[in-house]
């Protein structure tokens, strides 16, 4: 089993309410006994309504709201005083990119490396680069007179800075427009394959659907279920129809190539894949080099988003 | 600490508002100091030490912007909330901006009356001989309306750090002064005089107080020491720094 990077143990947050038509306290409980596991390497996909409690979660991961009960373990570290210590290894977005507006996009990366320490300034080329703001007139202008999208992606640059060992991302694909939506899943992915550990709440489930290697479902404030993506598939009878001509070399391409051994022959031309769904570029490609013609490739099954209305209708 | 301490320095180095706000002290000095220097051939440089720093209402004018502008802008820009979650602790990230704070405060209030003060010196003369206990009057005049004014800043960095918002902090930093002020010039109450004359406002008037032209309207006088001023001064600056340290401790961030 992979170490475990976060360990949240019966987190609640509780605040107090005064209602102004009773003259009395009402206490709303925005996280109530939450336990959340992630280990090294997830991408772990945070999924809830508006005031589900997401971002009061990230907020007491980051140090900027204390919970009312409950624990937070982060790299082992079990002592919340010295927390701070082990979130040098973390950072991320919560809701928008906190940005000084007066600065440049260059000097608020500036700010943000000499208060870490822990790289230099070539760095900030290089996540200026992977953010997509390198060219000269960007770079160097204002953050105040960004788009939504830039200040976006600005946000990415500084989370990714000090390299963090742990990302969390709250909404981040907010404001991006398609081809940001494409870059920014390219580079979770390359950063997955780094190794980081990533924690993404976004409300565009299609997204996380095909970025998240576990889940957890968030409702009023209670996590009503945590799941692998592979358990979660097989739950929602996810898979994958791929209708061949060639059922048997499809098969050895899936042992050889793929090494999976999940899967269902239905008839001399159909296969269920049920893992590695969302690796369709390369099973074409892998086909297609092997003379395999497939005739259809395409996902069945229930979506995420459907799932998780009738995840929350249950409750 | 070493970084945070580099990383507020470069903040205040490209910060714009703070360059404006320096130059707006400097740019009345000009002025006064202009007309001084064609109208008057009889105001010396000495006199501008008479009143170093004591423009109660002025200098928290300026303080109140200054704090809106540096610790408000924090908090609007969620820049702290930043810092914290990749491992600031918020104790540090506090002091920080503390000494930043204090050591950005001074040259602010202190620049309108030095362009003056060069102005008239230039025009004038100093108007006293300049020896050791020339040097010894404009120290202790410079060291005891600094410890006033800290005392102001740290009031309104409390206020800062409480209301967390730009527009309040002026609102309220002004007010709140303009009511001191107002309550040690109108004090009739002996027990009040008594705890007034630990406050900056009486405090700085006092300081001021040797310059005989200014008309102090107020029901009561009594003169406070160097040494009363030091140690109220570091008194209140280390309860109101310290009140503000627990309450950005326990202050949920957004």
């Amino acid at each position: 089993m992979s170490e475990t990077v976060l360990k949240a143990a019966m987190i609640s947050k509780k605040y107090k309410r005064l209602m102004p038509y009773a003259l009395d306290w009402k206490t709303v409980y925005a996280l109530d006994k939450v336990n959340i596991e992630i280990h090294q390497g997830d991408i772990y996909g945070f999924v809830g309504a508006n005031g589900s409690g997401k971002t009061t979660f990230i907020r007491i991961l980051a140090g900027l709201v204390q919970q009312t009960a409950g624990e937070i373990e982060l790299f082992g570290e079990k002592n919340q005083k010295n927390l701070y210590q082990q979130r040098r290894f973390i950072n991320g977005i919560i809701e928008n990119p906190a940005l000084d507006p007066a600065l440049t996009a260059q000097d608020n990366l500036e700010v943000c490396r000499l208060q870490q320490g822990n790289c230099d300034k070539s760095r900030i080329g290089e996540v200026l680069e992977l953010a997509g703001l390198l060219e000269a007139d960007i770079k160097d202008l204002k953050v105040k007179h960004f788009s939504l999208g830039m200040k976006q992606r600005l946000g990415i640059a500084k989370a990714l800075l000090s390299n963090p060992k742990f990302l969390f991302l709250d909404e981040p694909l907010n404001g991006l427009d398609p081809a940001g939506i494409k870059d920014f899943r390219t580079l979770i992915r390359m950063l997955h394959e780094n190794g980081i550990t990533i924690l993404i709440s976004s409300h565009l489930l299609n997204e996380l659907d095909s970025l998240a290697t576990c889940y957890g479902f968030l409702h009023k404030g209670k996590m009503i279920e945590q799941i692998s993506a592979e358990a979660l598939a097989q739950k929602r009878n996810r898979y994958m129809l791929l209708r061949v001509d060639k059922v048997p070399q499809a098969e050895e391409v899936l042992h050889e190539v793929f090494n999976i051994s999940n899967y269902q022959v239905i008839s001399n031309d159909t296969i269920h894949l049920y893992e590695q769904l969302d690796q369709k570029g390369q099973l074409m490609k892998a086909f297609v080099i092997n003379d395999i013609n497939v005739e259809e490739m395409t996902e069945q099954g229930e979506g995420l988003e459907a799932y998780y209305m009738s995840l929350i209708r249950k409750k | 600490m070493g970084n945070l301490l580099k990383a507020e320095l470069f903040k205040l180095r490209k910060s714009f508002h703070y360059k404006l706000l320096l130059l707006f002290p400097f740019g009345i000095g000009l002025i006064f100091g202009g007309l001084i220097y064609y109208y008057d051939s009889q105001t010396v440089g000495m006199r501008m030490f008479s009143v170093w720093g004591t423009g109660t209402l002025y200098n928290a004018a300026l303080i109140s912007i200054f704090a809106a502008e540096y610790i408000g802008s924090e908090f609007a820009n969620r820049t702290f909330a930043a810092s914290i979650s990749c491992g600031a602790p918020r104790r540090r990230l506090f002091a920080v901006k503390c000494i930043i704070f204090f050591l950005a405060l001074l040259p602010l209030i202190y620049i309108q009356d030095l362009t003056t003060f060069l102005i008239l010196s230039y025009k004038n003369g100093l108007g006293i001989a300049w020896n050791m206990e020339t040097a010894a009057y404009i120290a202790n005049k410079i060291f005891c309306s600094s410890l006033c004014n800290l005392t102001m800043g740290s009031f309104i960095l409390l206020l800062a750090f409480c209301v967390k918002s730009k527009i309040v902090t002026i609102g309220l930093g002004l007010c709140s002064v303009y009511l001191l002020n107002l309550l040690h010039i109108n004090a009739r109450s002996q027990m009040l005089q008594k705890v007034l004359r630990f406050t900056f406002p009486y405090q700085l008037e006092e300081i001021g107080r040797d310059s005989s032209e200014f008309m102090r309207i107020r029901y009561f006088h009594e003169p406070v020491t160097t040494e009363q001023i030091l140690i109220s001064s570091l008194i209140a600056i280390v309860i109101l720094t310290l009140t503000a340290l627990w309450v950005f401790q326990k202050s949920d961030l957004k």
